[in-house]
């Protein structure tokens, strides 16, 4: 296969893996510092300790999160490196924020972590806000690299003596129309696939008598209310798509995805209202687990599919792929074949692990002879 | 085919302001060089000290001594600090190349791209099996040899890891496989570099354009489609000697590091009474017997180290031992080279001399090494005078199984060799991390003004977008925060909870 083929299949593969997992670390990072601050609030513990509990998946998660966001610049960087220069030019401030959100959020969440118990609450809190502002901050910057690569708004495209060249055209990419509704739409999104599924870890845990109902009610709420700004948003960056990549959306519209996703949203909201009903509660929440999942990866993946042959959309036409893939060299197959074998591998592994760590033999808090080395 | 590519380009719009582009490497030059010192803190524990987990795991499951059992899943507790830290700023370091300097994504998308593909491999490995081995600890306690394997493949996920990235970093010293196309156009004193495999006018269109135009050229795609075809071995740089010989200085200097910080945190347990004698006993003589070994080994890959900068990199050389301009005898050195006490090196009035030398590269690299010559003469003989320390100390652990060693120990330190390692722990740890710090401030100092030596310079590859003080500042103090973050981690896990005179985990 080619560098394109490879290229696209290199990117697609990685981009969908990381996608799934920052979606849980940005979900993670808004619901538990909002379950501590609810729990203080209403002098209620259980959420404090339900909190706690979410953090320790949150920090293992985190881990696999970071590596595939490795994976996706060597890649970019090895595959399409001049529109990876594109972007890192023209969203050079973007981009900066982002990676400034990644530092807050990794340094306040191993410092949210290690002092549970440590630290005065408010003080805690304060940690835990800083935990959810980086991560809120990683999708601010990352978007305006698909609200550009869907309208180049703040990109001018010069073509000169026979060379294109991409470069910025002084207008902030924040007032990108596509931008704050991706922005939004990924933000609610992620927390309304998070709150399903820790819904139902949250009927689990209660059933098994550990935590009581507490904990239950508010994660539907949060899930109700994440549900509906997600449609919302949706809906206007669909609208804004329309408006501003016409290609995208005939694409989307051709094949029904656009619709299907409409539909899939609407039931996204219909199993969280479910959620309030006593008995159907679990199987809502299981299903919403997935619906939401499935709605998100659906929609993105749609997105992404729908610019293709181009690359970067501009309008009813754009830049194909084939013009931003590495031409320096024959990147050997073999490179990107093992890359995917391993992460396949090393994927069951780190399931399997998380299985050991909190199915089979959960950790326990350590003993205070444990801590004396 | 350069000219070409100038009448392509539209020169007019966007050409190199040098001044501004030296501005902003200069600034960034800061926070790169905390952010990969930051991330060394913690890498190194996850470079080298597998090796010493490992052992403490494979002796306590031969000897079936539980308490090297618990001295490895101890020790192998700050894997969950150290990798976390390190993944973190290992992935900001990647960011901050391809962003800030954003003209390297040239350089990842050609040379770079095997052995970094390549890193991704090892880096999943190395992050889940991290989390297995810590997770498995007790689960598999029936099963230690499944265990130590997992372990192992930390150790090859980590170093392969290592390997990689310093790969790319030879290629950036010694960029093997360029042939004479170096010392041909742009500094005559450099040999040929390897094979011929990188294709000349490839590379002499992307210096040329990249010193006229800086990095914003690589905004186009088109830019790229001249360079091809680039290599016809995309291999090259991880087959470099450069690449080998500074995977095995590293890895040696990496666990001679992380073996005297821990065999100096066990002897600060036994000078403070924390613990059983016989239990930190053992684990201080796996310890520094870890960092002992290494620091024998170190001489011979630091030779090998200083016998490639000679070859390669002659202006550096020079610097590094303090060859004044008009050159000089140095008897140690001529001996090591070759072989008799009588060569003369002749200094950098004599690179100046040779012919081709006076290209402007040739004259501002000439100039670098010269102003930075006090510095790296400095750096260099720090590391050198720490590494004969460390040799002594690990020649005086043997005085544990030898006696005539022991007996030396005794009369020249007054102790007993028991003691001497107490007390040596901590001169060792100082002494390894120092020498790892000034080994790589004299390798990456040296290397100015070039990025790439002999083929990019630093205002070549640098983001297009000002880089502010503010800016710098901003990212400073997070990295200064992730630091303090990782470092209280370490102290969180072995300092604070040291309880005097109480046994060990049952």
């Amino acid at each position: 296969m080619s560098n394109l083929e490879w290229g696209l299949i290199g990117i697609a593969f990685t981009f969908f893996a990381h996608y799934f997992f920052v979606t849980i670390v940005l979900g993670l990072s808004i619901l538990i510092p909002i379950f501590e601050i609810w729990g203080r609030l209403k002098k209620n513990e259980e959420n404090v300790a339900f909190a706690r509990k979410l953090t320790s998946y949150l920090i293992r998660v985190d881990l696999f999160a970071g590596v595939l966001a490795t994976w996706l610049t060597v890649f970019l960087a090895g595959y399409w490196p001049s529109l990876l220069f594109t972007a890192t030019d023209t969203l050079f401030y973007p981009v900066s924020i982002a990676i400034v959100g990644i530092m807050i959020a990794i340094v306040s969440m191993a410092i949210y972590w290690y002092t549970w118990d440590k630290m005065k609450p408010n003080t805690h809190i304060v940690v835990g806000l800083f935990m959810m502002i980086g991560a809120l901050l990683v999708p601010l910057g990352m978007s305006s690299i698909f609200a550009t690569i869907d309208y180049p708004y703040g990109v001018k495209v010069e073509t000169v003596s026979g060379l294109t060249l991409f470069l910025p055209n002084n207008q902030s990419v924040f007032l990108n129309p596509v931008y704050w509704p991706l922005v939004l739409y990924t933000w609610f999104i992620s927390l309304t696939v998070t709150s399903f599924i820790v819904t139902v870890y949250a009927q689990n845990v209660v059933k098994k008598g550990e935590f009581g109902n507490g904990i239950i009610r508010l994660t539907r709420s949060i899930t109700l209310i994440s549900s509906v700004l997600s449609l919302i948003f949706m809906i206007i960056l669909v609208n804004e798509i329309k408006s501003y990549s016409q290609y995208i959306y005939t694409a989307m519209q051709g094949n029904y995805s656009l619709m299907i996703s409409e539909i899939l949203a609407i039931i996204m909201l219909v199993l969280a209202i479910g959620l309030f009903s006593r008995n159907l509660i679990y199987p809502m929440a299981l299903v919403g687990s997935i619906a939401s999942y499935f709605l998100m990866m659906y929609f993105e993946i749609e997105m992404n599919i729908s610019r293709y042959p181009y690359i970067i959309v501009i309008g009813k036409s754009g830049i194909p792929a084939s013009d931003e893939i590495n031409p320096l060299f024959n990147i050997p197959a073999i490179l990107p074949e093992a890359a995917l074998l391993t992460f396949v591998i090393m994927l069951i592994t780190f399931l399997a692990t998380l299985y050991i760590a909190f199915i089979m033999f959960p950790v326990k808090r350590r003993s205070k002879a444990d801590e004396i080395l | 085919m350069t000219q070409l590519f100038f009448s392509l380009l539209p020169i007019n719009k966007i050409p190199l302001d040098l001044s501004s582009a030296w501005k902003n490497a200069n600034l960034a030059e800061y926070m790169t060089i905390l952010g990969i010192y930051v991330h060394a803190v913690f890498l190194v524990f996850a470079v080298g000290f597998p090796i010493v987990v490992l052992a403490f795991e494979a002796i306590g499951t031969i000897k079936k001594d539980n308490d090297y059992i618990k001295l490895a899943k101890n020790a192998s507790k700050i894997w969950g600090i150290s990798f976390a830290a390190g993944a973190v700023t290992g992935t900001l370091v990647e960011f901050g190349l391809v962003v800030v300097w954003s003209g390297s994504i040239a350089l990842i998308a050609s040379m770079a791209a095997a052995p970094l593909i390549i890193e991704l491999y090892a880096f999943i490995i190395e992050i889940v099996l991290i989390g297995t081995y810590l997770t498995t600890f007790d689960v598999l306690k029936n099963h230690r040899i499944i265990h130590m394997l997992i372990g192992f493949g930390v150790l090859f996920g980590s170093n392969l890891s290592a390997y990689m990235i310093l790969a790319v970093n030879a290629w950036m010293q010694v960029p093997w496989g360029t042939g004479n196309f170096v010392g041909q156009n742009i500094l005559p004193w450099v040999p040929t570099m390897g094979p011929d495999v990188v294709n000349s006018k490839s590379l002499g269109i992307l210096a040329t354009a990249l010193s006229n135009y800086g990095s914003v050229v690589l905004a186009s795609p088109n830019a790229f489609q001249l360079l091809a075809p680039f290599t016809t071995d995309p291999w090259i740089a991880i087959v470099s000697p450069e690449a080998i010989i500074t995977y095995i200085h590293n890895l040696l200097a990496t666990v001679i590091d992380t073996s005297f910080i821990a065999a100096s945190y066990v002897s600060y347990k036994i000078l403070k009474g924390y613990g059983k004698y016989e239990y930190n006993l053992k684990a201080l003589k796996v310890t520094f017997g870890a960092g002992a070994i290494a620091s024998i080994l170190q001489p011979i890959a630091g030779d090998q180290q200083g016998r490639l900068l000679y070859e390669f990199q002659r202006n550096i050389f020079y610097a590094t031992e303090g060859i004044g301009p008009n050159g000089g005898y140095n008897p140690i050195l001529s001996f090591l080279l070759y072989g008799n006490f009588n060569h003369y090196f002749r200094g950098f009035n004599y690179l100046e001399s040779l012919p081709g030398s006076n290209n402007p590269y040739a004259q501002m690299t000439i100039q670098a090494s010269m102003t930075y010559e006090p510095w790296l003469h400095f750096f260099y003989y720090t590391m050198v005078i720490l590494g004969v320390v460390l040799f002594i100390l690990a020649i005086a652990y043997f005085g544990l199984y030898i006696k005539l060693i022991d007996r030396l120990v005794k009369a020249i330190f007054r102790r007993s060799t028991e003691r001497f390692l107490i007390y040596g722990s901590f001169i060792g740890a100082f002494s390894g991390v120092v020498a790892s710090i000034s080994g790589w401030a004299a390798r990456e100092m040296g290397r100015h003004p070039w990025t790439i030596y002999g083929l990019v310079t630093y205002p070549e590859v640098i983001t297009p977008h000002p880089i502010t003080i503010w800016f710098t500042i901003i990212i400073m103090v997070i990295e200064l925060a992730i630091l303090f973050a990782g470092l209280w981690g370490f102290y969180m896990i072995y300092l604070k909870n040291l309880k005097k005179n109480t046994e060990v985990v049952e």
